[in-house]
C-alpha cells in the first residue's frame, strides 16, 4: 500500500476538522479542550516544517504553542477524553511534519513555491477551524453550566447541567485564547497568496456533510424551540433557516426535474408552487418574531452556527461565486436523487416545527416571558389600528405614546398563532404533493450516464459515487 | 474600593461600539429583507440577509446587551454593504483589552455577511 502524500493527509486533516462542525449540537467542550494542545503542537510542527517558512508563518508557528502570557501551555488541564476528530487531525498534522522534514527541500521554481504557500495556508485553515469549533464548544460548554433560567418547564431534563471535565473558569478561558488564535489565524490567511481560483465544475462537494448538517440543524432547531424560555432571535433564525432551506430545495429539485430525475411536468404544477407558499408561510412567522420584541434569553451561538453550516453546506451545493449555479452544475456536483429524497425528509419534519411555532405565543405570554414595545403591538393589530381607540384586552394608549415596552398578553398572540397554523397547513400540503413525486430510479442511470460523459469530456469528475438506492432515510444522517 | 473613570470610560466606549455595531447589522438585515422583497432574485438577498441576521445574533450572543440602544441615534449608512462595513469599523474601534469573550466569533460570521452583500447594491 502506498503512503499518503502531504497533499493527501492535508485532506483527512481538513476533512476531520470540518466533520467536528457537521453536527456542533453534540460539540463537547471538554474534548475539544483535551485534545486542543496537541492539535496546537502538531500543526505549528507541520507550519515549521513547510521549507522557507516567512515570517508571519514563523509567528503563527510559535503562537500554535500557547498563549503569548504563558508560552508552551494551553489553559488548565482538562480531564476528559480528547475529542476523536481533532485527535485524528493532530496526527494527519505530525504526519505532514514527520514527511516534509525527512524529504522535503527549499523550492527552486514558482510552482514549488506556490505549492508550499498552499500547504502553508491548508495547514492554518485547519488551525482555523480546530480553533473555531473548541471555542464554539467551550462557549457552549460555559453556557450550559449557567443555572437554568426560571420559567415555562419544558421536556428538556439535563440540558443545562454541569458537565464533567471543565469548570467554568477554565472554559472561558480557553475560549478567549482561542479566540486570540482565531484572529492570528485569520490575519495570516488574509495576508497571504490565495491559491488559484477552482473552476466551478471541479468544486467537491463532500457527500456525508448535507446529511450530518440537516441533522445537526433538526437538532439545534428543536433545541431552541423547546428552550426554558427560548429567545425571540432564535425563534425567528430557525424560521428564516426554514426559508433558505425551501429556497435552495427549489433550486435542487429545478436542477433535478431538468436532469429527468424527477418528473419535471409535476415539479412544475404541483411542487414549486408549494414551494413559493410554504417560503412566505415561513417568511410571515418569522415576521412574527421581529428584533424589538424580547425574551429573557439572549440567541444561543449554537442555533447560529447550525444555521451557518446548514447554509454554507447547501451553498456548496446551490451557489456558484455570489449567485446561483446552473442546474447541470448542480448535477455534477451532488447525486440529485439522493439529495432530493433528503430534502423531502426535512420538509416533512418541518411541519411538527410549524406546529411548535403555533403553540409558542401563547405559552410564552402565558408564563409572562414575551415583552414588545407597546407601539409594535398596536401596529400589530389590525383592528386597534383601525378602529383608532382603546378597546378592552388592546394596547393602552398611553403606553404607545409613552413608547413603553410592555408584556404581551396571551389574547394579542393570536395572529402568530393563525399565521403559523397557515403554514402548517401549506406545509401539510406540500409534503404531501412531494409523496406523490416518485424520485424516477430509471432516470437515475441517465443522469449517471451524462454525469460520466460530462466527467470524460470536460474532465470533471462527479463529486461521489451514485448509490444504488436514491431514497435516502434519516438513519444515515445519525452516522458520524 | 476606587473604580478607575478611565476603566469605566473604555468599559462604555466597548458597550457603545457593540451597540452601534448591533444597529447597524439590524438596520442591515432589515433593508436586505426589504430589498429581496421588492426585487427580483430575491433569494439571493434573503440569503444575504440570514448571512447579516447571523452576525447580529452572534454579537448579541456573546453581549446580550448589545440591543439596549436600539433606535436612539439612526445609521446613516445606506446599502447593506455599507452597513456591514460600518459594523465592521465598530467592532474594530473596541478599546483593547475591552472585547468581550466570543468576539472572534462574531467576526467570523461578520465576514461571511460581508461576502454575501458584496457587490450587491440595496437602499
Amino acid at each position: 500500500m502506498n503512503a499518503p502524500t502531504v497533499q493527501e493527509l492535508l485532506h483527512d486533516c481538513s476533512r476531520e476538522v470540518r466533520s467536528i462542525m457537521w453536527d456542533i449540537t453534540a460539540l463537547d467542550g471538554p474534548a475539544l479542550a483535551a485534545a486542543w494542545p496537541a492539535f496546537a503542537a502538531q500543526a505549528g510542527a507541520a507550519l515549521a516544517a513547510v521549507p522557507r517558512p516567512d515570517l508571519a508563518a514563523q509567528l503563527l508557528a510559535g503562537r500554535t504553542q500557547g498563549p503569548r502570557s504563558r508560552p508552551n501551555r494551553w489553559g488548565p488541564q482538562v480531564g476528559a477524553q480528547p475529542d476523536p476528530h481533532l485527535r485524528a487531525a493532530g496526527e494527519a498534522l505530525a504526519a505532514v511534519a514527520d514527511l516534509l522534514q525527512r524529504h522535503a527541500t527549499a523550492p527552486k521554481s514558482a510552482e514549488a513555491a506556490r505549492d508550499a504557500n498552499l500547504a502553508r495556508r491548508r495547514i492554518a485553515e485547519c488551525l482555523l477551524i480546530g480553533a473555531h469549533a473548541t471555542a464554539l464548544g467551550l462557549h457552549e460548554h460555559a453556557t450550559r453550566l449557567r443555572r437554568a433560567l426560571p420559567g415555562i418547564a419544558f421536556d428538556q431534563p439535563g440540558v443545562r447541567l454541569a458537565v464533567a471535565g471543565a469548570t467554568l473558569a477554565q472554559s472561558r478561558r480557553l475560549a478567549c485564547e482561542l479566540d486570540t488564535l482565531q484572529a492570528q489565524a485569520t490575519h495570516y490567511l488574509t495576508g497571504t497568496p490565495g491559491q488559484a481560483p477552482r473552476a466551478g465544475g471541479e468544486h467537491f462537494v463532500d457527500p456525508d456533510r448535507l446529511p450530518h448538517v440537516l441533522a445537526g440543524w433538526e437538532v439545534a432547531a428543536l433545541r431552541v424551540l423547546h428552550a426554558s424560555p427560548p429567545s425571540v432571535r432564535d425563534l425567528a433564525g430557525v424560521a428564516h433557516a426554514e426559508q433558505a432551506l425551501l429556497m435552495h430545495t427549489t433550486v435542487i429539485l429545478n436542477a433535478a426535474a431538468e436532469a429527468g430525475v424527477i418528473d419535471p411536468d409535476g415539479f412544475t404544477a404541483q411542487i414549486r408552487p408549494r414551494l413559493a407558499d410554504a417560503h412566505l408561510g415561513w417568511g410571515d412567522v418569522a415576521a412574527s418574531w421581529p428584533a424589538q420584541m424580547t425574551t429573557p434569553a439572549p440567541p444561543a451561538l449554537v442555533g447560529v452556527e447550525a444555521s451557518a453550516q446548514l447554509h454554507q453546506a447547501l451553498d456548496e451545493i446551490t451557489r456558484e461565486g455570489n449567485g446561483w449555479a446552473t442546474p447541470a452544475l448542480i448535477a455534477q456536483r451532488v447525486h440529485l436523487g439522493e439529495v432530493s429524497g433528503l430534502l423531502r425528509d426535512a420538509l416533512g419534519a418541518g411541519g411538527a416545527r410549524a406546529e411548535r411555532f403555533a403553540e409558542l405565543p401563547r405559552e410564552l405570554a402565558r408564563a409572562g416571558q414575551l415583552q414588545a414595545p407597546a407601539r409594535l403591538l398596536a401596529a400589530m393589530d389590525p383592528v386597534a389600528n383601525r378602529a383608532g381607540v382603546e378597546r378592552p384586552g388592546g394596547v393602552r394608549t398611553s403606553d404607545v405614546a409613552n413608547r413603553r415596552i410592555v408584556l404581551v398578553r396571551p389574547e394579542q398572540t393570536t395572529g402568530a398563532t393563525a399565521t403559523a397554523r397557515d403554514l402548517g397547513r401549506q406545509l401539510t400540503s406540500l409534503t404531501q404533493a412531494l409523496q406523490t413525486l416518485p424520485l424516477r430510479r430509471a432516470s437515475l442511470s441517465l443522469v449517471e450516464a451524462v454525469s460520466a460523459a460530462q466527467a470524460a469530456t470536460g474532465g470533471v469528475r462527479p463529486a461521489h459515487p451514485p448509490h444504488a438506492n436514491p431514497q435516502l432515510g434519516r438513519a444515515a444522517a445519525a452516522r458520524r | 474600593m476606587q473604580i478607575d473613570p478611565m476603566q469605566t470610560s473604555r468599559n462604555d466606549q466597548a458597550d457603545g461600539c457593540l451597540a452601534r455595531a448591533w444597529e447597524l447589522l439590524d438596520r442591515g438585515e432589515h433593508l436586505a429583507r426589504q430589498t429581496g422583497a421588492e426585487q427580483a432574485g430575491h433569494g439571493l438577498w434573503l440569503l444575504a440577509a440570514n448571512a447579516i441576521l447571523r452576525a447580529r445574533d452572534a454579537l448579541e450572543a456573546i453581549h446580550p446587551a448589545a440591543p439596549a440602544r436600539r433606535g436612539v441615534d439612526p445609521p446613516l449608512e445606506r446599502t447593506c454593504s455599507e452597513l456591514v462595513r460600518a459594523a465592521a469599523r465598530q467592532l474594530a474601534s473596541i478599546p483593547a483589552g475591552h472585547e468581550p469573550a466570543g468576539l472572534s466569533l462574531a467576526l467570523f460570521h461578520l465576514a461571511q455577511a460581508d461576502h454575501e452583500v458584496q457587490g450587491r447594491s440595496c437602499s
